[in-house]
């Protein structure tokens, strides 16, 4: 009886088998990877926008206050992309000339708006509301990272859900005082001991309604943000 | 070769015992796969007494024929003796795990597949567009209200009016005024249109 | 050493034996394996399968159109949000069991009667419950999306929603079809070797001879055989029990009236025995009947299915009596109106019709000359297979069409799709079975080696 098979079947067959496991877990997890990858959610994507508005010049060395500009987000749930008459409150007499800031003044003569690229944008199935995170003590930076340095704005977090439920969850990690909301230099997370005590004590004193296990607190609650 | 019996049968074994030749040829087997390397080579076998004997042997008794596989099985030589014990399980044995075979469910895949597969397009980027003068009442995102008035029939209705950035986004009666008023009739659709239209 | 014997070749205490007298070894391996390699594919092979095939385009074209177009096409609406989808799906189920209690119950209880049927029945498991398998997925508003019923590590940093029974179907669906697809090709790898051996052509050689995995028959590879089949039949005893338990709950954990009712766990189990008999018995009586295999399905075998069915028949038929009982017994207006609208509503010849096909036929096999007669019970099982596709009718639809609120009532009517799609399941079925009977053994032929009278080894 001759046989069917050379005896390198044997080896193969168990590498095929093996392998076949393998890589099919290793498919898994790069597929994983890539729904969490900056190609997925649009993360350290550097939008180039019609004008070239640099946030690092504008709040890092100028120190001008997220709110100059984004004016509603203690009031809105948006908060706000400036007019173009805010821009030329300054630049009617800074670099008035300037052919960089060429578009922003025709905008001011005609009336067309400026038309910057959105950043940060969350699918229409999630709410998302600026004023309550602010005044419940979540800071700029926390969820936009170092905007002052940042020449060229990038999404710096997925936004994906389980980014929001890290927060959502455990708000202690990253709430702070609501004084320092707007202040870039403070601490993005809290990590050390005392740290998530003094946001246990800020989670408290807010009135961030946590609620009970998964699901029973308004945090944590699927129609908070799927409405 | 037609394999038919799966179990021993003890009868062979005694038979073929007498066909040995000279078994000091030996050599260590292969695991894997078929026979033995060495057991191609039938030299440790007489033929010729193998032969006689085959030739005069009765006709297959009840309960089946005798089978073999191989002339070594048939001789009974020590080599194939070895390789027997060799294939009995020892005290401990090792469980191989079976490979899944999933054919059935490769068939469903295969027509899931073919149904539809997941819109993998990436939002595109959004424009977004603020004013040139930003009027001062107005917050983006949160309505401002406006209390008006409507010709209903020649008389002026008041109205209360919610604009989203200029929008008039919902037209309704100023609860202020004629609270007992339907204020149904001026909810409804053709209402609003027409008073959109002005 | 006669009376040490047992009863499987002699008739002195069975009323047939198991398995024909004049068989051996030999012509038993010769007779089935004849019929994958040797014998001319009769024509009605190709007819049946073209049949089958044309019907299993039939569901092509259905799920095409519903991943298209959506579940709008199905006859679902408001308030009876299931339809033919839930019922086909449990009524799918409901036949699979009879494969795996065959072959694992059977073999733990050591009949040997389940010899021959147990490798068909087992086939007839994994494709049913491949039909099934569909439905669940179809029914989803979004079937691309199917993967989140699965706990992977996903980017919404959520779990599935485990509170669901639809979610208990996921896994004990899966489960199911894993078992039943390790146990069947497991206990097909002697068989794969043997038509490998046997093999004509040099492509089934290669073909039979992967799938043999490299069997040698040598006693090594018996012993952890038989270890592997006994943990595998273990694995799978339980299966049949919790598997339409869990499809049970579907309806079970639910709060309208006819569904909320504990009977539902050993009434659906016993059901799906009821219902895979009823399959198994209309597909092996015109089989054995056509490839000759009266001596290996015996009428004993015909015998022992049919009082299986008639005892499972008598459950289920318990399970209507005490739910009209209790229907009225717990003096709850909503149950009694709900016994009552099932048997005088517009659904009402549906509740009668099922009443006679699943209570009422199966009386019939009290009689041993009804039991011997092939005609009778294969008429017999296609009546209870409709009558078990009635009863999930009669279950599903009724309940939700008239619930607490009458302004919400409604009527169900199925759409030309839902029967597309049910009919193209049932072709899809028939396509994988042709398939099977031709290119694989259709019995188990080792298996059958151990029964034989020449099997038994004189101490």
């Amino acid at each position: 009886m001759p046989q069917i098979f050379r005896h390198s079947t044997n080896y193969l067959a168990r590498a095929t088998i093996f392998g076949a496991i393998f890589i099919l877990l290793a498919a898994l997890w790069v597929a994983a990877e890539i729904t969490r990858s900056g190609w997925n959610t649009g993360a350290y994507i550097e939008r180039q926008q019609p004008i070239q508005f640099s946030h690092k010049h504008h709040v890092g060395d100028d120190g001008i206050d997220c709110r100059y500009c984004h004016t509603t987000v203690e009031t809105s749930a948006s908060a706000g992309i400036p007019a173009t008459a805010v821009c030329m409150n300054c630049h009617k007499q800074i670099w008035a000339d300037s052919p960089y800031l060429e578009p922003v003044r025709a905008s001011f003569k005609t009336g067309k708006p400026l038309q910057w690229i959105r950043v940060h944008d969350l699918p229409d199935f999630a709410y998302f509301n600026h004023s309550i995170h602010v005044a419940k003590g979540v800071g700029c930076s926390t969820c936009h990272g170092r905007v002052d340095q940042m020449p060229v704005v990038s999404q710096t977090n997925s936004l994906q859900m389980e980014w929001c439920l890290e927060c959502h969850r455990a708000p202690e990690k990253f709430v702070r005082p609501r004084e320092k909301v707007f202040d870039m230099e403070w601490r993005q997370r809290n990590s050390s001991k005392q740290e998530i005590e003094e946001g246990q004590k800020l989670v408290k004193e807010y009135r961030i309604q946590v609620g009970g296990k998964n699901g029973t607190g308004v945090m944590t609650s699927c129609s908070t943000c799927h409405r | 070769m037609r394999f038919a019996g799966i179990f021993a049968r003890k009868a062979r074994c005694s038979l073929a015992k007498k066909f040995v030749g000279d078994a000091g040829k030996a050599k260590p087997f292969r695991t894997s796969g078929g026979k033995a390397a060495h057991m191609d080579n039938d030299r440790h076998i007489n033929f010729k007494l193998l032969r006689d004997h085959i030739l005069s042997e009765p006709p297959a008794v009840a309960g089946g024929q005798k089978y073999w596989r191989h002339l070594d099985e048939l001789a009974d030589s020590p080599v194939f003796e070895e390789f027997v014990r060799r294939e009995f399980p020892h005290a401990a044995e090792e469980w191989n795990n079976p490979v899944e075979r999933r054919t059935f469910l490769k068939l469903m895949g295969a027509s899931l597949a073919l149904a539809g597969l997941s819109s993998c397009v990436i939002q595109p980027p959004e424009k977004v567009i603020p004013y040139v003068k930003q009027p001062e009442e107005e917050t983006p995102g949160q309505g401002l209200y406006f209390a008006t008035a409507f010709s209903l029939g020649g008389i002026a209705t008041p109205l209360l009016v919610r604009s989203n950035e200029g929008r008039p986004t919902k037209i309704e009666g100023n609860p202020y005024f004629f609270a007992s008023f339907d204020s149904g009739a001026l909810r409804s659709r053709s209402f609003a249109d027409t008073a959109l239209s002005r | 050493m006669d009376e040490k014997r047992d009863d499987l070749h002699s008739s002195v205490h069975a009323t047939h034996p198991v398995v024909g007298t004049e068989l051996t070894f030999g012509s038993v391996t010769d007779k089935i394996s004849a019929i994958v390699l040797k014998r001319k594919t009769p024509i009605g092979w190709f007819i049946g399968f073209a049949v089958s095939f044309a019907l299993f385009q039939l569901m092509m074209l259905a799920i095409v159109k519903l991943v298209f177009v959506g579940i709008g096409e199905w006859g679902v609406n408001i308030p009876i949000g299931w339809g033919m989808d839930i019922l086909n799906f449990v009524w799918w189920i409901g036949i699979g069991h009879a494969g795996t209690l065959i072959s694992a119950i059977l073999l733990l209880l050591r009949q040997k009667w389940r010899t021959s049927i147990n490798r068909f029945a087992e086939a007839m498991t994994l494709f049913a419950v491949a039909q099934a398998g569909l439905y669940p997925i179809m029914h989803l508003g979004r079937p691309w999306l199917a993967y989140w019923l699965f706990p992977y590590p996903n980017t919404m940093g959520i779990w599935p929603q485990f509170r669901s029974p639809l979610m208990w179907d996921v896994f004990a669906v899966s489960t199911y079809a894993t078992v039943s697809a390790l146990f069947w090709f497991v206990g097909l790898i002697p068989d794969f070797a043997t038509l490998r051996d046997r093999a004509n052509s040099k492509p089934f050689r290669v073909i039979y001879g992967m799938l043999a995995m490299g069997w040698r028959g040598s006693a090594r590879h018996w012993h952890r055989y038989e270890t592997a089949y006994l943990l595998l039949a273990g694995l799978a005893t339980p299966l049949v029990l919790s598997v339409h338990t869990i499809v049970s709950f579907d309806f079970a954990v639910g709060i309208i009236p006819g569904w909320h009712a504990t009977i539902f766990p050993p009434y659906f189990v016993a059901g799906a025995i009821y219902a895979g008999f009823a399959m198994v018995l209309l597909l092996t009586i015109p089989l054995r009947k056509i490839y000759g295999l009266q001596s290996f399905i015996t009428m004993r075998h015909m015998n022992n299915m049919a009082k299986v069915m008639l005892a499972t028949g008598l459950i289920v038929f318990y399970g209507y009596l005490i739910e009209a009982f209790f229907g009225w017994y717990s003096g709850n207006q909503y149950e009694r109106f709900m016994i009552w609208n099932r048997m005088h509503g517009p659904y009402g010849h549906y509740y009668w019709a099922l009443i006679f096909c699943n209570g009422l036929t199966p009386q019939l096999l009290w009689f041993k000359k009804i039991r011997a007669n092939l005609m009778w019970l294969w008429l017999i099982s296609v009546v209870v297979s409709i009558g078990m596709w009635l009863e999930r009718f009669v279950i599903v639809v009724t309940s939700l069409h008239r619930d607490f609120l009458p302004s919400s009532w409604g009527m169900y009517k199925p759409s030309q799709w839902d029967w597309a799609m049910y009919i193209g399941t049932i072709g899809f079925f028939f396509a994988l079975l042709f398939l099977f009977i031709r290119f694989l053994p259709m019995i188990s032929i080792f298996e059958m080696r151990t029964i034989l009278p020449e099997a038994e080894v004189e101490e």
